[in-house]
């Protein structure tokens, strides 16, 4: 919720407000845009170990990938099914998929959780929830490129998705070997960050997303690199100063539009049909897993959304063409999903017996 | 291995561009591509830099030549006028660190050595370089076929511009080595003052140039404007420094981005009004540290530890800016010209120095301090360019070529007379390193 305050202070700032942001500082901005895009899909990337992706479970595994595909394919069939072009049903879905854990870990931090069955099964969605939601914007972000719009037969959004991972595993390889045997917080920080506006810009001259190939670039690093904890520590680092960053550029650069209520709808009645019936098949594929979970409608608590569907929102806005209306829909939905989502969480909790602060 | 994979990256990015150029030609694209590779590339001839004991900004200075739209391409012309924005915003954190480095009670302590060699260099310097160059350039006149009124006005120029010196250089050779002492504070507080004169004798002295070439009236209502400019910048920077510093007492969250907004906006007023952006993020740095020592000093403390990526960012781009060319085309002329600035820094350093009572750091080591020059000559270039049609490109070439040796030969003797003076504490302390992980 705290991200949405910066696009209001953006909007503040911007040429619908206090007018700051005149339309060429807007322009030269675009570089810090796609820099800061990158940035945000290199601190998704790092997040992506394998270590501990291999220390799972096989079902556990499948659980993870399965339940936000779940939630994110209803939206894209129904997205397509109102006439929306193909780039940004997908990426609608690819929003609809990122499920944030922040007010689960905000719950926990202020009550006594006990972390049994559910609690555990939605941690684990969590973190997956990440995973297909990039790379099913990937492959929006190939069907939105101009490369596979270009007239006279396009490249195939398939291979443009294939570069996007080649030109983010290339940085991240480079920036390995460049990072060997560097310590100092501040040397790592700025090789990073050459290295992202690298990725930024083959991916913007090449007509791709930074979002996808940034986040290959992460995945490469932090499973490749001899120190993965430095590494993520600075990816952290500018996190949120980018995103905010981020927020507020693209608050100070709305025109304002027509309100899209598909939009809206979809991300918010078709969404929340879709989690609970991803709940009922999680807690099947658990039960088959002999672990114990019999939570009416969990799958609610996988509605709240935060940091990467915001990030989402600004690439879509910022790489693909038919936009308008998207924005305001999105931040409402957004708003309406944390409201309901942290309301829902702290019921069943409750009823579940997890939540034992009371007692 | 290292420098064949910047090669490789080098090659990514030009390949990129080619291919991208004839789909997707994105400038944004094009600018970051070449920031990514003027990043990676100044960082590593930073590390060379110091293996052959030469000071790291040296490094990214040299590389932002070589990589430049002067020398390689890796950064075209277009993409520098994009990355504009990134320059200011270094900058604006530089002049930031610099005012806060300059605190009051620095100012007390060592007001009659800063005042005497601020006078001093002023004066001396100009006066120096003015008659010696009237005297050279009647005997070999390298300017060209030019009437005296115009030699006249050329002189005066060049002296004026071998006044001034680069802040932004003096500050980060400090912030590098982690220096303090006399002899580090004394020469910071000349450069800030001498950074305030500079302008308004330039403006005198332009406005003179221009009546003796155009046989005019002197008209110094410039002279006015200029110092009514200057006045409303230190008191935007003021202001500015003031909500800064209330800002890290009362809110404290998401520093580093309202340090980034307060530059922002400063290089935003300087390019939208004729405010000094320079000026305006000095008097804020300055108020900020000065009226919130620990919430705001803290801070600017916190900003010269991680002042890398600033450095790579801004030198590189300073170097990109460097051409090349003209210096081979006047490299003799320029090289005179340098030497008679060096002796004159040199002579009114160290006489104003031990009049004022300075110890034996200033008066031996101090000059080495002021030979460097970068943004602010060459803007005084461009404007002398414009300015005086004829006579006026010719002087500009001179000062190219010459802020290209300053620039290059400056940082090297300000480190040496740094460690020389036993004023460096980082390089005494030794590398920090983050703990293992």
């Amino acid at each position: 919720m705290e991200g949405i305050s910066f696009l209001v202070v953006g909007l503040a700032l911007g040429g619908r407000g206090l007018g700051l942001f005149p339309d060429d500082l807007l322009v030269s901005m675009r570089v810090v845009v796609l820099f800061g895009l990158a940035w945000i899909g290199l601190v998704f990337g790092v997040q992506v170990e394998l270590r501990i992706v291999r220390r799972l479970l096989p079902w556990q595994r499948w659980a993870g990938w399965l339940t936000p595909t779940a939630v994110g394919l209803p939206m894209i069939l129904g997205a397509l099914m109102a006439g929306l072009p193909t780039a940004l049903s997908l990426g609608l879905g690819a929003l609809a998929m990122a499920v944030s854990p922040s007010p689960l870990e905000g719950l926990a931090r202020g009550r006594s959780i006990r972390d049994r069955s559910a609690v555990r099964l939605l941690k684990l969605v969590m973190a997956f929830a990440g995973l297909p939601a990039v790379i099913v914007f990937a492959v929006a972000a190939a069907f939105a490129s101009p490369l596979a719009a270009a007239s006279g037969g396009g490249i195939p959004a398939s291979q443009l998705v294939i570069v996007t991972a080649a030109v983010g595993t290339l940085v991240g390889y480079a920036l390995v070997v460049l990072a060997r045997g560097v310590r100092e917080h501040i040397r790592l920080l700025t090789l990073a960050g050459g290295s992202m506006c690298l990725v930024a810009g083959a991916a913007a001259v090449l007509g791709l997303s930074a979002l996808p190939a940034a986040a290959c670039a992460g995945a490469v690093l932090v499973n490749r690199s001899v120190f993965p904890n430095r590494m993520l520590r600075v990816a952290h680092s500018l996190e949120r100063p980018m995103l905010v960053a981020l927020l507020v550029l693209v608050g100070a650069s709305w025109k304002g539009a027509s309100f899209s209520l598909i939009t809206f709808v979809l991300l918010t009645v078709v969404r929340a049909i879709a989690a609970w019936v991803a709940g009922e098949f999680l807690q099947r594929i658990a039960r088959s897993r002999r672990v114990a979970s019999r939570t009416p409608a969990l799958g609610l608590g996988l509605l709240p959304q935060g940091e990467l569907a915001l990030g989402l929102l600004v690439a879509i806005i910022s790489f693909f063409p038919d936009t308008s209306g998207i924005l305001e829909a999105v931040v409402a939905a957004i708003i309406v999903n944390n409201v309901v989502g942290a309301w829902w969480m702290r019921r069943w909790l409750a009823g579940t017996g997890e939540d034992v602060s009371g007692s | 291995m290292r420098w064949a994979l910047f090669l490789v990256l080098a090659a990514f990015s030009w390949t990129a561009r080619y291919l991208g150029g004839t789909v997707a030609d994105d400038p944004a694209g094009s600018a970051l591509l070449a920031l990514g590779c003027l990043i990676i590339g100044g960082v590593m001839s930073g590390e060379l830099a110091v293996r052959l004991r030469l000071p790291k900004i040296t490094g990214y200075l040299v590389f932002g030549m070589i990589a430049g739209p002067h020398a390689v391409g890796l950064e075209t012309f277009r993409d520098a006028s994009l990355l504009r924005l990134f320059e200011d915003l270094a900058l604006g954190l530089i002049a930031l660190t610099a005012g806060g480095e300059f605190r009051l009670a620095v100012i007390r302590r060592r007001l009659r050595p800063l005042l005497a060699i601020t006078v001093a260099h002023t004066a001396g310097i100009f006066l120096i370089v003015a008659g010696t160059l009237w005297t050279l350039l009647t005997i070999v006149p390298f300017l060209g076929p030019v009437s005296q009124t115009e030699l006249l006005a050329g002189v005066a120029l060049l002296a004026v511009i071998a006044v001034a010196v680069s802040p932004a250089t003096t500050i980060a050779v400090i912030t590098d080595l982690g220096a303090r002492g006399e002899m580090v504070e004394t020469v910071l507080g000349v450069t800030i003052l001498k950074d305030l004169v500079i302008i308004l004798l330039f403006t005198v002295v332009s406005a003179l140039a221009l009546s003796w070439v155009g046989n005019n009236a002197v008209d110094l209502g410039d002279l006015r404007h200029v110092a009514v400019e200057m006045g409303v910048s230190m008191l935007i920077g003021a202001t500015l420094g003031a909500m800064l510093g209330l800002y890290f007492l009362k809110v404290g969250r998401l520093a580093p981005l309202a340090v980034l907004l307060l530059a922002l906006a400063s290089a935003e007023l300087g390019r939208g009004s004729s405010v000094d952006h320079l000026l305006i993020c000095m008097a804020a740095g300055f108020t900020a540290r000065n009226l919130f020592p620990h919430a705001a000093g803290n801070f600017i403390g916190a900003l010269e530890q991680s002042s890398t990526p600033i450095y790579v960012i801004f030198f590189a781009l300073v170097g990109a800016g460097l051409d090349l060319g003209i210096l081979a085309a006047v490299w003799l002329p320029a090289m005179v010209y340098v030497g008679m600035r060096v002796f004159a820094i040199q002579l009114t350093t160290r006489l104003p120095a031990m009049a004022a009572g300075s110890g034996w750091r200033v008066v031996r080591y101090g000059w080495m301090g002021f030979v460097a020059q970068a943004g602010l000559s060459l803007g005084l270039a461009a404007r002398m360019q414009r300015e005086l049609p004829g006579i006026g490109a010719t002087i500009a070439a001179l000062v190219v070529a010459a802020v290209v040796i300053n620039q290059l030969a400056g940082p090297v003797l300000w480190e040496r007379a740094i460690v020389a003076a036993g004023e460096d504490r980082k390089k005494r302390a030794g590398p920090k390193a983050s703990p293992p992980s």
